[in-house]
């Protein structure tokens, strides 16, 4: 959906249907759209708004792209440190490699 | 009694010790060199120390040995890969695992990044590591330091030339760590293809100064205090004659170290191949055997330290 916006020009709305999520599956939103922000809606009332935090460590979602780690030779579940929230820097915390975003395998 | 600083510690990567740690290490090794061999007995007796070497390394594994041995502990491990049950495809996890069961403390050696952080995690005791993937070796790190530390009363201050395949060679990343705790200036000199990975030596430009080149030349010959040589390997050219012109403008022999200053102390992470030639083994800039002598002091005093409670 594509709806107009006081702050931006426009917006997007993603819809989730008859599903609770909880913060730490929202928060790994984050990763994809730092800005969103996740309403949720009980009884077609809007019961909580919640801004996306990325969290401190992203666990099991991503690959490393370190074909060398640990992680990927011993099929171990990756452990993604938030090393920097503002500029979104990360880090393997096996391999200690230091990865931005688009280099993140899902 | 105060608990030593390193008293069950992991030793996973040099990244994770201070300069206080580095220069505690260094104090105890001095001290313990000046113990009798009963009061060094007393520091490892009836302790195991258990090695998993998945890559080959007869001078670390054997540096080691020698380090427990002389605290009065034994050794138990494997080293060669061919004869044993990793090779049938027993996981990391589970070779370590059992291990841990045997031994008070352990070696792993293994070609990817971050198995040492692994095995540490879900070993009991502690876990050093022994080179891990292509960038970690921090005993090296230390011993290298410590082997500064002795021949120049010093690290902060000094010029370090750091010559070879920078690319490859896994003990140069976690030196040039272990060096970015002293206020010192690095020179590096590689081939044009083995230079150093950018992405590995995150943040260490914003703490010392780094210059890089691709030949050996007035600069380095002016300015270095001390020369790491590391090997450059044949397999890492697909053309044998580039090799060969490589090798040659790298080798540094008696009439190359004629134009270093005089003081310059030779350092090499061993074996060496024909990197160094032998002419200059008797100089007394060369320091590579020292260094080897003094990496089984270190380590003995690191695993001493780790093992137990008491301060030396
Ligand atoms: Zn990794």
């Amino acid at each position: 959906m594509n709806v107009p916006s006081n702050k931006f020009e426009k917006k997007d709305i993603i819809k989730v249907e008859n599903r609770y999520l909880e913060t730490d599956e929202t928060n790994k939103l984050s990763l994809i759209a730092p800005h969103a922000t996740i309403n949720i809606i009980k009884d077609y009332k809007l019961a909580e708004k919640r801004k996306i935090q990325l969290p401190d460590f992203i666990t099991g979602i991503f690959k490393c792209p370190n074909l060398r780690c640990v992680t990927i030779g011993e099929n171990i579940k990756s452990v993604i440190e938030v090393i920097d929230k503002e500029k979104i820097i990360l880090k393997c915390k096996y391999c200690g490699r230091i990865l931005s975003i688009d280099e993140l395998i899902f | 009694m105060k608990t030593n600083r390193f008293f069950n510690r992991d030793v996973v990567s040099i990244k994770d010790f201070k300069r206080e740690d580095l220069e505690y290490l260094f104090e105890k090794t001095d001290k313990m060199k000046k113990l009798n061999p009963k009061e060094k007995d007393e520091l490892g007796k009836a302790r195991i120390m258990g090695y998993l070497f998945y890559e080959p390394s007869t001078r670390t594994r054997m540096s080691f040995e020698a380090a427990m041995a002389s605290i009065g502990g034994s050794s138990i491990g494997i080293s060669d890969l061919k004869s044993s049950s990793i090779e049938k495809g027993e996981s990391l996890q589970d070779t370590v695992r059992v291990m841990d069961l045997y031994s008070d403390i352990m070696i792993l050696r293994h070609q990817l990044d971050g198995s040492s952080k692994f095995a540490a995690e879900i070993s009991d005791h502690p876990i050093i590591n022994g080179g891990s993937g292509s960038e970690e070796h921090p005993t090296q790190a230390m011993l290298d330091l410590y082997t500064i530390t002795k021949e120049k009363k010093k690290i902060d201050g000094l010029r370090i030339c750091i010559l070879g395949d920078l690319k490859y060679g896994r003990t140069i990343y976690s030196l040039l760590y272990g060096l970015s705790n002293y206020d010192v200036e690095i020179i590096l000199v590689s081939p044009p293809t083995l230079q150093i990975r950018q992405e590995s030596i995150y943040g260490l430009k914003d703490k010392m100064k780094i210059i890089e080149l691709t030949e050996l030349n007035d600069t380095v010959f002016q300015n270095s205090d001390i020369l790491y040589v590391t090997r450059i390997q044949k397999e890492r050219f697909s053309d044998p004659q580039e090799y060969e012109k490589v090798k040659g403008a790298y080798t540094i022999d008696s009439n190359i170290l004629k134009r270093f200053k005089p003081d310059i102390s030779i350092m090499h992470p061993l074996p060496r191949i024909d990197e160094i030639s032998q002419d200059v083994d008797s100089k007394s800039n060369a320091i590579y055997f020292k260094q080897a002598s003094y990496g089984k002091d270190l380590r003995s005093a690191l695993l001493a330290l780790i093992l137990n409670e008491s301060p030396l």
